[in-house]
C-alpha cells in the first residue's frame, strides 16, 4: 500500500463557547462543543474519501482542521510523512500550495471584483509556483482542464458573467492549478444542477488521477458519495461510526446510523420504496450522550452496554470498520 | 374533477435588452388530493409558473396570455384586492424554500401563524393562537413550542412551521417551492413524511417545484419536466420514469445517482440551456440534443399524448 498523503490520529477540535461576565460571576463554567471528537483517517494518493453525515456532525470542521485552517485541540496530523500539527502558520503557508480547499458556494468563494484570470493567477503568484511569464500559460491550461474552452473567452470575465456551474469550475481550477497533493472539497456540487453536476464530478475525478492527490469529499448526499468516492466514512456527532469501501457501505451498511441515513436518501425510481426508519431529534453537541453517542436514537440499542461503554472502531471485513456493539449483518 | 387547470400560460419578463420568454404556452392539470411535480434545471421557468399563480411576480413580469383556473375561478381575471381577500391563504398558499429567511426573527412562531389566521378570517386572537397550537401539533413541532422564536428551532422544525403556516386557513392548493432543498437527508425525509401525512388527512392538492428528480419520484403523482420555459414531457410519474421518451428527460433522470441497485454511470448533458432573450428556433433542446434532425431546427414540436397519462414534445417520438 502506498504511503498515505494525509493521516489523522485521534484528532479533536473542541470549541469553547463564550460565557458572559454575568455568567462567570454566577460561577457558570464555559461550555465546550465537541465538534470533532477523536477522528482517525488516512488517504493515499489518487484516493477519494467521502465524509458523510448530518449537518452539524463535524464533517466540515474535520476538513478544515486537516489542512490547518482551524487549529486542532488534540491529536496529530501527518502530511506526507511529516507531523504538521505543531507547525507555525508561517511554515504552514509554505505547505499551502500542496493543501487546497474547494468550498460549497461558488457565489461566495470567488472575489466578485477579480477577473477569472486574476482569481486563478493570484495564488500562483503569491506562492511563486511559476515564473511570471509562465503564469498565463498555467491559468489557461487549468481552465482547459475544466472544459472552460477556449480559455481566452473566460480569462477576462468576472464571476457575475458566469453561470453557477462555470463559477464552481473556476474555483476547482484555482485549487488544482497549484498541483496540490491533498484537496478538501466541501459539498462542491450542492449548488449545481444535475446535468452540470455529473460533468463537474467527472472532471474532478480525472483531475484527481492526473494530480495524484488525496481527496476528501465532504457531503451529506450518500448517493453522490457512492459515485465519486473509493471509501466512505460516516460521521456522527464528531466521531466516525463506520468507514469502508463505498459499495460495501452503500449496499451492506453495518452501523444502524449508516442504515438510517441510507434509508432517507430518495431514489430516482418511483417504483422502489426504501425502508422507512424514523429517528428522534439529534441530541445537542453540548451534552453528548454517555456510552455510544448514537444510543439515544438507535432503534437497536437495548442493552446496558450501549449506554455505558463507547464502542471502538473494529474491523468487520477487509478495510471495513464499524463502531457499534451490535453491528448489522 | 380538476382542482387546478392552467391553460396556455405565457409569461415574459421585460428587461432593457428585451423580453425574457420565461414561460411559453404551459398547460397543466391537477386533481384534488394529488401532487404535481414541476421539475427542471435552474432558469427553466418552474418558479415563474408558481409566481404567476401566486401573483408574486416582480414588477417586470408580464402575464401575456392564458388562464389559471382554481376551483372553477380564473385567478388571472381577479383584481389584486379581490385576490388578496378571497384567494390568498384561504384557497392558495405557499411554502418557500428557505424557512430561515421566510420567518420573522422577532416574533414567536405562534404569533406568526396566528397573524395569518386573524388577517384572513374573522376570529379572535385567542382562538387563532389556539389553532396555531393545533397546527404545530399537526406538523409534529408540538404545541408547547408556540412561544419559541425562530432562532430557537432547528432548520427542519422551522420548515415544518412554514408548512403549518401554509395550512393555517385550510387552503385547497399549496405550492411548495423546493421545500427541502436547504435541509439534510434525514430532516428532508421527516419533512416529506409530515407533508405526505397531512395531504392524506386534509385531501390537499400540492404543486411541488424541485430540481431533484429523486425527490419528485418519492413524493409526486404527476410530473411536468420543463426546459427553456416549455413543458417537454408531462404525465404520471410512474410512466415517465419507467419510459422517458424525450431525450432531455432520459438524460436528466440518468444524471441522478442512486443508492439502490448496481452502480450505473451518471449521464451528462453537455452545453448550456439557451438564452431566453433570444431562444433558438424550432425545438429549444436541439442545440444540446444528440439526435437532432432538420425538422428539430425548423419546427417547434407540440406536446402530444403518446399513451394515457403520458405527453411528450419531441419530433422523434412516434405516436
Amino acid at each position: 500500500m502506498p504511503r498515505p498523503v494525509i493521516e489523522a490520529h485521534d484528532l479533536k477540535k473542541h470549541f469553547k463557547l463564550k460565557t458572559s461576565i454575568f455568567q462567570s460571576i454566577l460561577g457558570r463554567k464555559a461550555v465546550t462543543v465537541h465538534a470533532v471528537d477523536g477522528v482517525a483517517l488516512k488517504i493515499v494518493p489518487k484516493e477519494v474519501l467521502g465524509l458523510v453525515g448530518e449537518s452539524g456532525c463535524g464533517k466540515t470542521t474535520t476538513g478544515k482542521v486537516l489542512i490547518r485552517l482551524l487549529e486542532p485541540t488534540e491529536g496529530k496530523i501527518i502530511f506526507n510523512g511529516t507531523d504538521i500539527t505543531a507547525l507555525t502558520q508561517k511554515e504552514i503557508r509554505r505547505l499551502r500550495k500542496e493543501m487546497q480547499m474547494i468550498f460549497q458556494d461558488p457565489y461566495e468563494s470567488l472575489n466578485p471584483r477579480m477577473s477569472v484570470y486574476d482569481i486563478i493567477a493570484e495564488p500562483i503568484r503569491n506562492l511563486k509556483i511559476a515564473d511570471p511569464d509562465k503564469v498565463l500559460d498555467l491559468v489557461s491550461k487549468s481552465l482547459e482542464d475544466l472544459d472552460l474552452v477556449p480559455p481566452e473567452e473566460f480569462l477576462l470575465r468576472f464571476p457575475h458573467e458566469l453561470s453557477g456551474g462555470q463559477r464552481q469550475r473556476v474555483a476547482i481550477a484555482r485549487a488544482f492549478a497549484l498541483d496540490p497533493k491533498f484537496v478538501v472539497a466541501d459539498e462542491p456540487t450542492s449548488m449545481l444542477d444535475a446535468s452540470t453536476r455529473s460533468e463537474v464530478l467527472k472532471l474532478i475525478s480525472s483531475l484527481i488521477v492526473k494530480a495524484e492527490c488525496a481527496f476528501l469529499y465532504i457531503t451529506h448526499d450518500l448517493a453522490l458519495a457512492r459515485y465519486i468516492c473509493d471509501r466512505i466514512a460516516v460521521m456522527y456527532l464528531g466521531k466516525i461510526m463506520e468507514i469502508g469501501p463505498s459499495e460495501e457501505i452503500i449496499l451492506k451498511p453495518a452501523h444502524p446510523y449508516s442504515r438510517a441515513l441510507l434509508a432517507a436518501v430518495p431514489v430516482p425510481d418511483p417504483t422502489l420504496k426504501t425502508e422507512e426508519i424514523t429517528l428522534k431529534e439529534v441530541p445537542s453537541a453540548l451534552h453528548l450522550p454517555s456510552g455510544c453517542r448514537f444510543h439515544t436514537r438507535c432503534p437497536y440499542a437495548s442493552s446496558q452496554i450501549c449506554m455505558k461503554t463507547e464502542p471502538e472502531l473494529t474491523q468487520i471485513e477487509k478495510n471495513h470498520y464499524v463502531a457499534c456493539h451490535f453491528p448489522l449483518k | 374533477m380538476h382542482i387546478v387547470e392552467i391553460e396556455n400560460l405565457k409569461m415574459h419578463y421585460e428587461t432593457i435588452r428585451g423580453f425574457v420568454r420565461a414561460v411559453e404556452n404551459v398547460s397543466l392539470k391537477l386533481e384534488k388530493g394529488k401532487t404535481l411535480g414541476l421539475a427542471g434545471e435552474s432558469g427553466c421557468g418552474k418558479t415563474s409558473i408558481a409566481l404567476s399563480i401566486l401573483r408574486l411576480l416582480p414588477s417586470n413580469g408580464r402575464i401575456l396570455d392564458g388562464k389559471v383556473v382554481l376551483d372553477g375561478q380564473n385567478l388571472l381575471e381577479l383584481g389584486d384586492e379581490e385576490f388578496d381577500r378571497e384567494v390568498r391563504w384561504k384557497k392558495l398558499s405557499v411554502i418557500f424554500q428557505g424557512a430561515m429567511n421566510a420567518l420573522h426573527p422577532i416574533f414567536t412562531v405562534g404569533d406568526q401563524i396566528a397573524e395569518a389566521i386573524t388577517l384572513h378570517e374573522n376570529v379572535e386572537s385567542e382562538e387563532a393562537l389556539d389553532r396555531a397550537g393545533r397546527l404545530l401539533d399537526l406538523v409534529g413541532v408540538k404545541a408547547e413550542r408556540i412561544d419559541r422564536y425562530p432562532h430557537e428551532l432547528s432548520g427542519g422544525m422551522k420548515q415544518r412551521v412554514m408548512i403549518a403556516m401554509a395550512l393555517a386557513c385550510n387552503p385547497l392548493l399549496v405550492i411548495a417551492d423546493e421545500p427541502t432543498t436547504a435541509l439534510d437527508v434525514l430532516v428532508q425525509a421527516q419533512v416529506i413524511k409530515v407533508l405526505n401525512g397531512l395531504q392524506e388527512r386534509m385531501n390537499l392538492s400540492i404543486i411541488e417545484i424541485s430540481h431533484d428528480l429523486s425527490l419528485i419520484a418519492r413524493t409526486c403523482n404527476d410530473v411536468a419536466i420543463m426546459y427553456a420555459g416549455r413543458i417537454v414531457e408531462y404525465g404520471q410519474v410512474i410512466s415517465i420514469y419507467k419510459n422517458p421518451l424525450h431525450p432531455y428527460t432520459q438524460r436528466l433522470i440518468s444524471a441522478f445517482p442512486s443508492v439502490v441497485g448496481p452502480r450505473k454511470e451518471l449521464a451528462t448533458i453537455p452545453g448550456f440551456p439557451p438564452n431566453l432573450l433570444t431562444p433558438p428556433p424550432g425545438c429549444k433542446f436541439h442545440t444540446r440534443c444528440p439526435f437532432a434532425k432538420q425538422i428539430c431546427v425548423k419546427k417547434e414540436p407540440e406536446l402530444t399524448q403518446v399513451e394515457k397519462g403520458h405527453h411528450v414534445a419531441c419530433h422523434l417520438v412516434e405516436v
